[in-house]
């Protein structure tokens, strides 16, 4: 499915000395790996400080783009992550619900949400081949992601908290008049 | 037959090339695209393969397209509400068209043969190195759906089951 060929006509033109140019820029990148990425930093600055509140950890950061940081570089690799929140106008995050997602081969792996709404996949459970379909569920009430995931397991890259052009809102649960059971401190 | 259809679609084309960019010289031939009024149909066809936020459906990329489920054009509208709009569509064409301009003439001006000339096709089989990996099969509905359209003669059936197959 994703297996990725090159177009032998481009290699047969390719001229000697352009071994040399590939193995600079190789070794060039090898050189770029030991400085930090200027993008990524960017990122995870535009991200703001830790609540000094709350300890680092599976409670942190709501609604962030969650992989941002955990690349298994910045932070422990995730493959999935995000927050689930009430309403699509409200901030008050769920426990409990069920995040269901199911990969390009089939493959299906629940995992449900904590007290911070934050719900996260280490990748020795799951690392879904894209796309990924995606539904939410709790005390009957279930929303289904209509389009796929196709390579981003960051739910905050697309579901930021003021829907806008480019993001389609928070990821909600309810969307009829209905109250849910406290279930947090 | 497809070349007279071809040739009906010229004062479409010219006057948005003849705003877009000025020749230099007097252009001695006349870029082909394929049918802008059925690209709606080869649009929701790709919608959720391609055009999702993560991929084709942010700014940045070369080939940017809207939609509906993905990136809006109008501030006002949001991903995953209502229906993709005439301008998205639009705008989304001229994101394929813009792509290779001059492949896409050749393979439009000899009704849509060797269509794999174009990067389009080859990245979304997965035939060239692709983020995205082969999106479309050949042979598959989405793919019939893209080459009929190069091929001016669009498989409006072969696209309606692509756009309709994404979202099971
Ligand atoms: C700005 C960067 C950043 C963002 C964004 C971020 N984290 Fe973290 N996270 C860290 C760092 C740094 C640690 C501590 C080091 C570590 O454990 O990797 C951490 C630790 C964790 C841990 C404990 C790791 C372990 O192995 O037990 C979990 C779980 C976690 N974060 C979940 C999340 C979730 C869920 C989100 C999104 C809602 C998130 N983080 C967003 C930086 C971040
Ligand atoms: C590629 C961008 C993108 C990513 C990444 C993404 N979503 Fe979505 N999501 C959307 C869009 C666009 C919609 C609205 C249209 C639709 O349903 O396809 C949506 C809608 C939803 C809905 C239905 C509306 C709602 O909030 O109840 C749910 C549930 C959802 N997403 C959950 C998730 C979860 C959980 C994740 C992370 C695993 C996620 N999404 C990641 C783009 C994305």
């Amino acid at each position: 499915m994703s297996t990725l060929t090159q177009k032998p006509a481009s290699r047969r033109s390719v001229p000697r000395w352009s071994s040399a140019v590939q193995f600079a820029g190789v070794f060039l990148g090898i050189a770029g790996m030991g400085c930090t990425n200027p993008l990524q930093e960017g990122a995870i600055a535009d991200l703001g400080p830790e609540s000094p509140a709350i300890p680092l950890g599976p409670l942190h950061r709501p609604g962030q783009p969650c992989l941002v940081c955990h690349d298994g570089a910045e932070a422990t690799e995730l493959t999935v992550a995000g927050t689930i929140y009430e309403r699509a106008d409200a901030t008050k995050p769920i426990p409990d619900v069920l995040v269901h997602l199911v990969d390009a081969r089939g493959t299906a792996y629940v995992t449900a949400t904590n007290c911070a709404g934050n719900f996260f996949v280490r990748p020795g459970d799951f690392t879904p081949e894209y796309p990924m379909r995606v539904a939410i569920e709790r005390d009957g009430f279930r929303q289904e992601m209509e389009s796929p995931v196709n390579v981003d397991g960051s739910c905050a890259s697309c579901h930021t908290n003021d829907p806008s052009p480019r993001s389609a809102g928070r990821v909600y649960l309810l969307s009829v008049a209905a109250t849910l059971e406290d279930r947090c401190p | 037959m497809r070349r007279m259809l071809l040739r009906s679609l010229f004062p479409l084309v010219l006057p948005a090339l003849a705003v877009a960019c000025a020749p230099e010289a007097e252009p001695t031939d006349v870029l082909l695209v394929p049918s802008r009024i059925t690209y709606p149909s080869v649009g929701g066809a790709l919608e959720y393969r391609c055009a999702t936020l993560d991929c084709h459906g942010k700014p940045e990329r070369n080939l940017r397209l809207y939609g509906s489920s993905g990136m809006r054009l109008a501030a006002e509208d949001v991903p995953g509400d209502g229906e993709t709009t005439d301008a998205e569509h639009d705008a989304s064409y001229r994101s394929v068209i813009g792509l290779e301009p001059e492949v896409l003439s050749l393979v439009c001006a000899e009704g849509g043969n060797e269509p794999e000339r174009l990067s389009l096709i080859r990245k979304a089989r997965g035939e060239e190195a692709h983020k995205g990996g082969a999106r479309i099969v050949r042979g598959d509905d989405a793919d019939r759906c893209l080459i009929s359209w190069l091929a001016a003669a669009t498989d409006e059936a072969a696209c309606a089951r692509a756009a309709e197959d994404q979202s099971e």
